[in-house]
């Protein structure tokens, strides 16, 4: 019986070492939800190239940040913000040479009833449900909502009332689900679907500056600088347009 | 801070509509099932036990389905009330009533099941009307019970995240309950008030049950004697 276990044991600690030494066959990828979708068809991209397998994980910017402050098992984190891994950077978490633009988001306005021609001619609606918007403490978009918002004339108080997703997937949800007819959400939501939506001009708010970053002492070093550098390369960048942001380089 | 405290009144607020309105559905509800013989009993069972071990979210998105305007639930609401049921206090306490229902209906279903018919039977012999059986006899002897129904829904429905997290949408003073706020100040990283928030739910759990538990052992010893 000793025996047996003493084998069991055995077996077990040669495959959890062949795990940790099967190094660089995969990557850790945090990513905050409004890039899930690319991610998800560049990892696959990444993986036919490289034979390096990306394994994403999707939360809000604030969980992944959270996590990786308490030692979460990522190489790469990929936030909606610059803010988060800046932060991690001066907090001796993630390394600082690898901090990178890698997508520049843009907002946009999703309506059922068709898309307003301005911001102006959208306030001077009538309105029956709420409008839906990130939480601005939480997500860049919902900032970014709020700060277009308050370019409107001040005496133009708002006619409705305002709801607010935790991020922008479930901001979009509110409004797929049928619980509001309009939603300032992500223009990479709405792009590629059938909804008819304002894109935001990008001078109304600050821009969405999407970071990355390596967070250090990874299990997978190569694999991760080899999946950002993916991410960086002209061919990710320019398609990027597609998929409803700017590439880095441009404002 | 005002946010946060608008956030405690508003939970307790949910927590008290919630539990009062859940002792009056699940005490019906509690004695038709420990009265009642039939196959399908264990499906009604498993059904009152669900909300125990589905993911908040599931229920929340089904609400959220629910709820809108464009489905007959959403629909009828805002006929009846001219008001939109997510988003609203009223969902969160529908919400709330569902996801605390087992909490409300298995102590008085456990304490049904125990309770001797022989008490209620001479009481009738006696004439006294149900209503009477019910508040002289029956109520007595459950009262634990009852506390702990009571107390348990009361405390699910304060500590409740998921399900308000998919309906509520975040309205200050009106949706956004303790829960949220905590999530709130973590996510933004303000950890300094996520700690005043989070300790003090932990102490405010910690009396009620410390309570709750105080409470049944005297009441079931006394019930004994």
């Amino acid at each position: 019986m000793n025996r047996w276990i003493e084998k069991a044991l055995c077996v077990l600690v040669v495959m959890f070492n062949v795990s940790a030494h099967a190094d660089e066959q995969q990557v850790n990828i945090a990513v905050a939800a409004n890039f899930a979708q690319p991610v998800k068809h560049f990892a696959e991209m990444f993986e036919k190239k490289t034979g390096i397998k990306p394994i994403i994980t999707v939360s809000s910017s604030g969980t992944l940040y959270a996590q990786i402050q308490h030692g979460a098992p990522f190489d790469v984190f990929l936030s909606a913000d610059a803010l988060r891994p800046e932060k991690l950077v001066a907090e001796g978490l993630a390394e600082k040479q690898t901090l990178r633009t890698y997508a520049t988001g843009r907002l946009a306005l999703v309506s059922r009833s068709g898309a307003p021609d301005s911001l102006n001619a959208f306030v001077s609606r009538k309105f029956d449900k709420p409008v839906a918007i990130a939480n601005p403490k939480l997500a860049p978009y919902g900032l970014a909502a709020s700060q277009a918002l308050g370019t409107l004339p001040p005496d133009a108080a708002l006619p409705f009332r305002q709801v607010q997703g935790k991020n922008i997937l479930q901001t979009y949800q509110y409004f797929t689900s049928g619980n509001v007819d309009d939603a300032f959400v992500a223009w990479s939501l709405v792009k590629r679907s059938n909804y008819s939506y304002l894109l935001i001009p990008d001078d109304f708010h600050a821009p969405i500056v999407q970071k990355m970053v390596i967070i250090k002492d990874n299990a997978h070093p190569y694999a991760a600088r080899r999946f950002m550098q993916y991410l960086l390369s002209a061919k990710v960048q320019k398609s990027l347009m597609d998929w409803g942001y700017q590439s880095a380089g441009k404002r | 801070m005002q946010s946060d405290i608008d956030a405690i009144w508003l939970t307790l607020k949910l927590a008290l509509f919630t539990s009062v309105l859940l002792m009056l559905i699940a005490t019906p509800l509690a004695w038709k099932l420990s009265r009642w013989q039939h196959k399908a009993k264990n499906l009604v069972l498993a059904v009152v036990a669900l909300p125990l071990v589905l993911p908040p979210t599931v229920l929340g998105f089904y609400l959220l389905v629910v709820f809108s305007p464009n489905a007959v639930a959403g629909e009828l609401w805002q006929l009846i009330t001219g008001e939109q049921l997510a988003f609203s206090f009223a969902g969160l306490v529908i919400g709330s009533l569902i996801y605390s229902l087992p909490f409300a209906v298995q102590p008085l279903y456990a304490s049904f099941l125990q309770l001797d018919n022989r008490y209620i039977d001479v009481a009738r012999t006696m004439g006294m009307s149900k209503w009477s059986r019910f508040r002289r006899i029956i109520m007595p002897i459950c009262k634990p019970a009852f506390m702990v129904a009571l107390g348990l829904s009361f405390a699910h429905t304060v500590g409740e995240f998921g399900v308000v997290l998919m309906i509520g949408g975040n309205i200050p003073g009106e949706t956004q309950v303790l829960s949220i706020a905590l999530f709130e100040h973590v996510e933004a990283m303000e950890y300094g008030k996520a700690h005043a928030l989070a300790f003090g739910l932990l102490v405010f759990s910690f009396l009620l049950m410390a309570l709750l538990y105080r409470y049944n052992r005297n009441g079931v010893t006394a019930w004994k004697s």
